[in-house]
C-alpha cells in the first residue's frame, strides 16, 4: 500500500528530485571553494522537504489539482492507517535533509560543537533530527486544517483568539525544538532532557493532528 | 426492508458555529434514490459528510448499515462511493493514471465498464487532469467511482458542473444502478431539472432540519399542476 503512494509520488515528482540532486552536487563541489555554500544547501534542502506537503498530505483548503483529504478519507482504506501512509509520504522528501544534518557535524565546527561530543549524543542527536523533522510534517498538516476551521468561526473575536492561540502554541513548540537541540552536547543528562522535550512535543503535536486530520 | 442509513435525534454544533444539523431523524432504505435539497448552507453537505465519517455527530446517532462511521469500518468502503465537489485530484497526473491509482483500492472494479463510461463521458484517458475544466474533472471522478460497482453512491453537488448531456448520462447511470443492482443513491443538488424521473424519495433541508422526507410520487401530490421544481421553491419559502 505505502509502494502504490510512494511509486505515485516519485513520478510525480521525478524532476525535483532530479534538480535537487543537480543542486547538491553543485553545492558539493562548490563547498570545496566556500564551505558557506553547504548552508544553502542546508535551506534548500530544508524547502524540497517543505513544498511538497500541501500537495501530499490531503490539503484542507479547497486548492485545486490536491488530492484533497476527503478523497483520502473516503477511500477503502483504515484512516488511521491512511493518516500513517501521509506521514510516510511526507518523510521520504525530508530524507536529503536529514541525511545532510547528519553529514554536517563532521564538516562544520558549528554542528561539530553541538553533537560530537560523544557517539551517544550523535545518536540521540538523529533521532531527535527525525523527531523534529515529524514535529514539522504534523505542524504543517496541523495548520492546513486548523486555519481554514478558523475562518470559519462566526465571530472576528473567536477568529482572533483561535488564531492568536495556535500561532503562539506553534511558536512555543518551535523554540522549544531549537532549545532542545542547543542543548546536545553539553552534557549527557542536557542531552537527554533536550530529547524527552522534543519527543513529548512530537507525540502531542502527533495526536492533534491525527486527530483533526480524521476530523474528530 | 433493510436499512441503509439510520439517523437519530442528530444534531452538529462545531465549535465558534451556530447549530448546523438541528435533531435530524431519517431512514434511508437500502434501494432507494434520495434527492437532498435544500438552500445553500442547509446542511446537506455536513450531512453527507457525517455518513462518510469525515465528520463526527455532536449529539444524536447516524449508522450506515448499522455501523457508526466514525469508527472507521473500512471494508464498508469498498462498496461505497463519494463523489463530492470537494475532491480533488492531482493535476499534473493524467486520467489513465488517476484510475490506475484508484483502481487499486477497489476489489470488484470492472476494467470493462470503466472503458464503457470513458466513451460514454467523452473521458480520453491521455487527458491531463491540471489541463481539464471542472466539469471534464468530474466526468473522470464517475468513471472512477462507477467502475468500483458500488452498492452505495453519495453525490455532493457535482451536477452542478457538468452540462446538460454529461448531467443527463450521469443521472441515467445513477438511475440504472439503483434499478438493475438496488444500488442506494444520495444525491445533494440544485439542479432540479427532470430530476423527479430518477429519484424514488425527496429530503428538503431548511436551516439545519429536514422539512420533508417524502416518496416522489406523494410530494407531486401536495399540489395539482405544480412542476417539481415548483414545489421545491415553494417549500423553501414558506416560513
Amino acid at each position: 500500500m505505502i509502494y502504490h503512494f510512494l511509486h505515485r509520488d516519485f513520478l510525480s515528482n521525478k524532476i525535483n528530485w532530479i534538480i535537487n540532486f543537480i543542486i547538491i552536487a553543485i553545492c558539493c563541489v562548490s563547498a570545496a571553494f566556500h564551505p558557506a555554500i553547504l548552508f544553502i544547501l542546508g535551506v534548500v534542502l530544508l524547502f524540497f522537504a517543505i513544498i511538497p506537503l500541501q500537495s501530499l498530505t490531503g490539503a484542507a483548503w479547497r486548492s485545486q489539482h490536491v488530492m484533497s483529504r476527503n478523497y483520502l478519507l473516503s477511500l477503502p482504506v483504515p484512516r488511521r492507517k491512511m493518516f500513517f501512509i501521509v506521514q510516510m509520504r511526507a518523510l521520504v522528501f525530508a530524507v536529503p535533509v536529514i541525511i545532510y544534518a547528519l553529514i554536517m557535524p563532521f564538516y562544520s565546527p558549528f554542528f561539530a560543537s553541538v553533537v560530537l561530543s560523544a557517539s551517544s549524543h550523535y545518536l540521540i542527536y538523529f533521532i531527535m533530527l527525525v523527531l523534529a523533522i515529524v514535529w514539522m510534517i504534523n505542524s504543517a498538516i496541523f495548520s492546513n486544517l486548523i486555519f481554514e476551521k478558523i475562518t470559519s468561526y462566526l465571530t472576528k473575536v473567536e477568529r482572533t483568539k483561535a488564531w492568536m492561540t495556535n500561532m503562539v502554541i506553534f511558536f512555543g513548540e518551535l523554540a522549544l525544538v531549537i532549545c532542545s537541540f542547543t542543548m546536545t552536547g553539553e552534557s549527557f543528562s542536557a542531552t537527554l532532557l533536550g530529547f524527552a522535550v522534543v519527543t513529548a512535543i512530537v507525540t502531542y503535536r502527533f495526536q492533534r493532528t491525527q486527530k483533526a486530520w480524521l476530523g474528530q | 426492508m433493510n436499512h441503509e442509513i439510520q439517523i437519530k435525534n442528530l444534531d452538529y454544533v462545531p465549535r465558534g458555529h451556530a447549530k448546523i444539523l438541528n435533531n435530524l431523524n431519517a431512514d434511508f432504505v437500502q434501494g432507494s434514490f434520495v434527492a437532498l435539497l435544500g438552500e445553500n448552507g442547509a446542511g446537506k453537505t455536513t450531512l453527507l459528510d457525517m455518513i462518510m465519517g469525515f465528520k463526527v455527530p455532536s449529539s444524536g446517532e447516524l449508522r450506515v448499515r448499522g455501523e457508526l462511521p466514525v469508527n472507521d469500518q473500512w471494508q464498508l468502503r469498498q462498496s461505497i462511493v463519494y463523489l463530492s465537489e470537494k475532491m480533488d485530484i492531482p493535476g499534473d497526473w493524467t486520467v489513465r493514471q488517476y484510475l490506475k491509482f484508484n483502481r487499486y483500492f477497489y476489489h470488484h472494479y470492472s476494467d470493462e465498464l470503466e472503458q464503457t463510461l470513458m466513451k460514454e463521458f467523452h473521458v480520453n484517458e491521455n487527458s491531463r487532469l491540471g489541463s481539464m475544466s471542472a466539469g471534464e474533472v468530474r466526468r473522470v471522478q464517475i468513471v472512477g467511482a462507477l467502475a468500483t460497482e458500488p452498492t452505495l453512491i453519495i453525490v455532493d453537488e457535482i451536477t452542478a458542473v457538468l452540462d446538460i448531456v454529461g448531467r443527463r448520462r450521469f443521472m441515467a447511470r445513477l438511475y440504472e444502478q439503483n434499478k438493475k443492482r438496488g444500488c442506494t443513491v444520495i444525491l445533494a443538488t440544485n439542479i432540479l431539472e427532470e430530476l423527479e424521473r430518477y429519484i424514488s424519495d425527496v429530503i428538503i433541508m431548511k436551516a439545519g432540519q429536514i422539512s420533508v422526507f417524502a416518496k416522489i410520487e406523494n410530494f407531486l401530490k401536495t399540489q395539482d399542476n405544480a412542476s417539481f421544481a415548483q414545489l421545491v421553491a415553494d417549500h423553501l419559502e414558506a416560513k
